[in-house]
């Protein structure tokens, strides 16, 4: 993201508080209403885009989710910054899912424990953060869950690149054109939310990894049905 | 594994649906309020204010994103503002204080008690506005004369007989639409407030 680009959106949503001339709070507060409304539209018009583009990824990678957790697969979700609350939104869905027909599921969030976070940022840096506990933690067909809102965080490429070599599953959620994890071979699905303004893509985010919980719940909840159909069906040939 | 794409691809789309449509309703019948709360947090601010913010579960997730919105703005140049999530640290949240010699847990309202100064702002997310934790933080705030803001589901819940400074309530029935509303209201409260602190000179 360069600085011209940012000055472009504030001009385009705030144009006449670069004209010169006096500016009054009245004024202020009219431009705020105004652009609060058109923010409003480009988060919903952004949501359409996602869809449209990566619609069908995002139902591949639920099913390859679903997959892991039914062959015992713990989740790892990390991200920086405004995305590690991302990371931690995901655990608290799974463990602690909002809708009481779901089931639990293991996660863990590798942006909460600060003394892992920052002892292996001070000794063997930054880019390791995640990589260190994927390191201690991870294990062969678990899952990966990286956010970037730039697609390029070094940290997040990293740790995706770490999990493919232990042969985890690998997910990420990325803006954008989807950076350099859209290009990673480490990365099995990257979706992406076609949009270059931070705040944006992360409300847009929000809906793709809303939707990836409901799809593994979904599969999840189908395959049991399934299983439990499939014995009461050799229970009832069984001989009495 | 068994599943059908179709109706997959079903439940895609109407979770798109419900947060394209969501919005707007919403953002309409706010849109002054969301204003006027921008320009009093910007004023707050200007007279060295800091935002301290409370929530349980994945609402604890938005304080945590809230706060750090302001202390490192992703809006490159904008400036760093001070604000505190009283949800990030384990350690205080699983300690205890006494209290006329009887040990109570720490919870968000003594936290504030400790932590806030007059100017500060107090920001509760409760998706139902019944979380106990995060009501008597608010009123302990509006006591502390600090400004008040609740961000909450349907109908406010407790939050809407706590008198607050704004109560943000998303009239919502899927909480997973209700934090996506919220999560763009409290990043337009953050923008605005950049607007009106970049054009304080008459205003606040």
């Amino acid at each position: 993201m360069t600085e011209i680009k940012q000055a472009d959106y504030q001009k385009l949503l705030y144009p006449f508080l670069h004209e010169t001339g006096a500016v009054n709070s009245e004024q202020v507060l009219k431009a705020v209403q105004k652009s609060t409304l058109s923010k409003c539209q480009e988060v919903t018009n952004l949501r359409e885009k996602t869809l449209d583009q990566c619609g069908e990824k995002l139902i591949d990678a639920g099913i390859a989710i679903a997959k892991s957790f039914s062959a015992g697969a713990t989740l790892y979700a990390f991200g920086n910054g405004g995305s590690s609350t991302d990371a931690q939104n995901i655990v608290v869905d799974c463990i602690s899912p909002p809708n009481s027909r779901w089931s639990s599921f293991p996660a863990v969030s590798l942006t909460s424990d600060i003394a892992v976070v920052t002892a292996v940022g001070n000794d063997v840096g930054f880019e390791n953060i995640f990589v260190r506990p994927l390191i201690a933690l991870g294990r062969k067909g678990d899952v990966a869950l990286g956010l970037s809102t730039s697609g390029n965080s070094p940290n997040i490429l990293a740790a995706m690149e770490q999990a493919k070599k232990q042969q985890m599953l690998t997910v990420a959620i990325a803006g954008y054109d989807g950076g350099e994890l859209a290009c990673s071979k480490a990365v099995d699905y990257c979706l992406i939310v076609p949009c270059d303004y931070v705040p944006r893509i992360q409300e847009a985010q929000a809906t793709l990894y809303h939707s990836l919980l409901e799809i593994i719940q979904e599969v999840l909840q189908i395959q049991k049905k399934s299983a439990k159909g499939k014995q009461q069906s050799s229970n009832s040939i069984e001989p009495q | 594994m068994q599943h059908n794409r179709a109706q997959l691809q079903q439940l895609v789309s109407a979770r798109f649906e419900k947060s394209i449509l969501g919005p707007q309703a919403f953002f309409e019948s706010n849109v002054e309020s969301i204003s006027k709360a921008s320009l009093d947090m910007a004023s707050r601010f200007h007279k060295g204010g800091r935002i301290l913010t409370f929530g349980n579960g994945t609402s604890a997730t938005d304080a945590n994103h809230v706060s750090v919105e302001f202390v490192h703005p992703a809006i490159v140049g904008k400036r760093a503002l001070p604000a505190l999530s009283l949800c990030s640290d384990a350690a205080i949240f699983s300690s205890s204080v006494s209290e006329k010699n009887k040990a109570n847990d720490l919870d968000f309202a003594t936290l504030l008690e400790i932590l806030s100064q007059p100017d500060d702002m107090g920001l509760g997310f409760s998706p139902d506005g019944c979380c106990e934790n995060v009501l008597s933080a608010l009123k302990r705030a509006k006591q502390l004369k600090l400004l008040t803001i609740g961000f909450v589901g349907k109908g406010g819940g407790g939050m809407s007989e706590a008198d607050l400074d704004y109560l943000f309530a998303v009239d919502e029935n899927d909480p997973f639409v209700e934090q996506e509303i919220l999560e763009t209201l409290y990043h337009i409260l953050y923008e605005s407030i950049h607007v009106f602190l970049d054009n304080n000179e008459n205003l606040i």
